[in-house]
């Protein structure tokens, strides 16, 4: 019953005015910026995190930042569906049914069932975190170092292995996270690491300005040289067509199942460290297309293929948050910035979170609650001028985008060689897209590369020097043995293929990096 | 990136990512990626403190710099086949657009040593201008009126609704 009261206080604590419009605040600017082709809910917050920099309360930062992921999610269904060009990869199958869909004057029925079915799915895997997350979080509290090292190597193993088409880059790309992570003073020892003897680098390199650097501004170079500065041709939105919240009967009765079968997708994957939405949504679309009843309509706007991977996107992130809150493990680019965010505040997520900062945590989950609702009850009304933002001219909003890294990385410590550093990683950012290293690995391997370290000193310090431990205890072993599994997973289509002696057809399991 | 996300209109995502045409580029990148490697070796082994005990600060690094290496070479291996066998392989080449990046990215780095001499105003309205125009932007009348509009608002947004310092250049609004 004492998770009823908590979330009840956690209510409390969400539904004051102030933090009322911190939620709406963040699903409106979340949508604005998350509408923009290329720009997902990961770089949105990166890019609003200095917004709440001078917040006295991280509750009502945190509260924010769930609208603005919310909102940065719709925003990236809306341009797959009005433009055909995804936000972020997530949405990419939402591109492909709702655009067609809007091709043929339904453009207001997949926006619904896309709002409706993110709804429903984000309610719902939040219910579940609900009733999850304390429980994980004081078995969590047993975990020992050799298990928090086993974990991390399971997360940055799984999310390398399955984001990108080439495990080569993916591990090249975590690796150099990982180096960026090391630059700087070593905590323990007091050592320069990585730091080319500059004195400016003994600090290390600040997780906003990478994220920053990387996402934010290396896709606006990559958008320049794509030549996607051009407006796209966004498709006329169809007078209302009667039906309950834009959708008729049928569209009600063939979108519900999808939704909760979404649901179903998203959360568990969205749990394992499997770098976030992009499998969920991908496994999601695949079985609607064989299953559901308007298969024979996949690839001309089937309903179920928005209905379906849409629930699954936004249940994923709830999912997500249950290894972030219980383990301070992120699974994804976008967790990974909302750790950063936590640090902004000094708070460690991990399972002293539930002891030390339960109002936070349970006003978060309340907040999860309150800005899905509040998605709903703005997005639907005001779709007419998200069309209008993405009417507005392309040059003059990634001129925006940049300013606004800018002044995010400035404002981190007033130091204008911080701007400079985020400027090289966004060339580096650049050049990874453009010779497609996933950039989601990078970011994660700063983040924990660091703490990776922290807990295998501490495992071997404890065992004076043995590094059996890692394989003697049965929990790190069995999490180490999943993570080589993880490695060997995305070739599995190709060994199947060559003992049934055909010819391998596909190269790698590939699903796309997170925005 | 798989090239899902980052083309325009979007196939079926359970194709395969399209491929590019063999191309010099990469090659030159595992090179420059290869002395990255040994980079981060020299850095390693430059960390002070004895040995390379587990424990210790320079075991990370260390084992990093030789994974980095190693998996360089298999990169600029990879590179070498797709090239010799003139195979399509993942990544595109620059193209013509890489001056516009290059002109971009001066044009940042020229805000960035602005920003303080002449204050968040001036600097961010002019960038503003200048990266419209770079990212394609032809209206210059238009993108003046957006660039005042929108550095005033995010001036005011920031200082007075946020309490964040911006950079004045000696000019108090």
């Amino acid at each position: 019953m004492n998770v009823f009261v908590d979330l009840l206080n956690g209510f409390a604590t969400v539904l004051s005015p102030a933090n009322l419009f911190f939620a709406a605040v963040g699903v409106t600017l979340g949508t604005l910026v998350g509408v923009l082709p290329g720009i997902g809910p990961a770089v949105t917050i990166a890019l609003l995190l200095p917004v709440t920099f001078n917040f006295e309360d991280p509750i009502g930062a945190f509260i924010m930042f769930a609208g603005i992921y919310y909102g940065a999610m719709y925003g990236g269904s809306t341009t797959s569906i009005l433009l055909n060009t995804p936000g972020e990869s997530a949405s990419v199958a939402t591109a492909i049914e709702g655009h067609e869909m809007a091709k043929r004057g339904r453009a207001r029925s997949a926006l619904a069932t896309a709002a409706i079915g993110s709804f429903v799915a984000g309610t719902i895997s939040t219910i579940l975190l609900t009733f999850v997350a304390q429980p994980l979080g004081s078995l969590a509290v047993k975990f020992q170092a050799t298990d928090y090292f086993a974990l991390m190597i399971l997360a940055l193993v799984t999310v390398t292995a399955l984001v990108g088409t080439s495990l080569t880059r993916g591990l090249l790309s975590l690796l150099f996270g990982v180096v960026i992570g090391l630059v700087g003073l070593d905590t323990l020892s007091g050592q320069a690491r990585f730091t080319l003897d500059q004195p400016l680098l003994f600090d290390g390199i600040n997780d906003v300005i990478l994220i920053i650097g990387l996402f934010a501004i290396g896709e606006t170079l990559h958008v320049l040289v794509k030549g996607r500065t051009r407006p796209g041709q966004v498709s006329p939105l169809e007078p209302p067509h009667g039906g309950f919240l834009w959708l008729n009967k049928e569209e009600w009765r063939r979108s519900w199942a999808p939704w909760l079968r979404g649901a179903g997708f998203g959360f568990p994957f969205g749990v394992l460290p499997s770098g976030g939405a992009e499998l969920p949504t991908f496994l999601s679309y695949t079985y609607e297309k064989r299953r559901s009843r308007g298969r024979k309509e996949f690839g001309k706007g089937a309903i179920e293929g928005v209905a379906g991977p849409e629930a699954a996107n936004n249940a994923s992130f709830s999912g997500v948050l249950v290894p972030l809150l219980t383990l301070g493990l992120p699974t994804s680019a976008t967790a990974a910035v909302l750790l950063a965010a936590f640090q902004i505040f000094n708070l460690q997520p991990g399972p002293q979170l539930f002891e030390n900062s339960s109002d936070l945590v349970w006003a978060l989950i309340a907040s999860l609650y309150i800005g899905n609702l509040l998605l709903l009850v703005l997005n639907l009304p005001l779709i007419r001028l998200w069309v209008k933002v993405l009417e507005i001219p392309r040059p003059v909003l990634y001129s925006a985008i940049l300013v606004f890294a800018t002044l995010g990385v400035y404002s981190l410590s007033g130091n204008i060689n911080d701007v400079l550093i985020a400027y090289v990683i966004g060339v580096i950012g650049f050049f990874m897209r453009q010779l497609d290293f996933p950039i989601a690995p990078a970011i994660l391997g700063a983040i924990l590369g660091p703490e990776l370290e922290k807990q295998l000193r501490t495992a071997l310090t404890i065992s004076n020097g043995d590094p059996s431990v890692f394989v003697t205890r049965p929990l790190s072993a069995v999490i180490l043995a999943l993570a080589v599994a993880a490695l060997l997973l995305p070739y599995l289509p190709r060994v199947i293929a060559r003992l049934r002696g055909r010819p391998a057809t596909t190269e790698k399991l590939a699903f796309a990096d997170e925005d | 990136m798989s090239e899902p996300v980052t083309a325009g209109p979007v196939e079926d995502p359970t194709a395969q990512p399209t491929t590019g045409s063999p191309h010099v580029g990469p090659l030159v990148v595992g090179v420059v990626l290869i002395g990255f490697g040994l980079l981060i070796l020299f850095q390693a082994r430059a960390i002070p403190g004895e040995g390379w005990s587990p424990s210790g600060p320079r075991f990370l690094p260390l084992v990093l710099a030789v994974a980095w290496i190693g998996l360089s070479v298999v990169y600029l291996a990879q590179q070498v086949t797709a090239f010799t066998r003139r195979r399509p392989m993942h990544g595109h080449e620059p193209g013509a657009r890489i001056g516009a990046v290059a002109v971009l990215v001066a044009v940042l780095v020229v805000y960035a040593y602005l920003l303080e001499p002449i204050g968040y105003l001036f600097a961010t309205a002019l960038f503003f201008l200048a990266g419209a125009r770079v990212l394609g932007s032809h209206s210059i009348r238009r993108d003046a009126l957006i660039a005042v509009l929108l550095t005033l608002a995010v001036y005011f947004a920031f200082t007075r609704a946020l309490g964040i310092h911006l950079p004045d250049g000696g000019m108090v609004l």
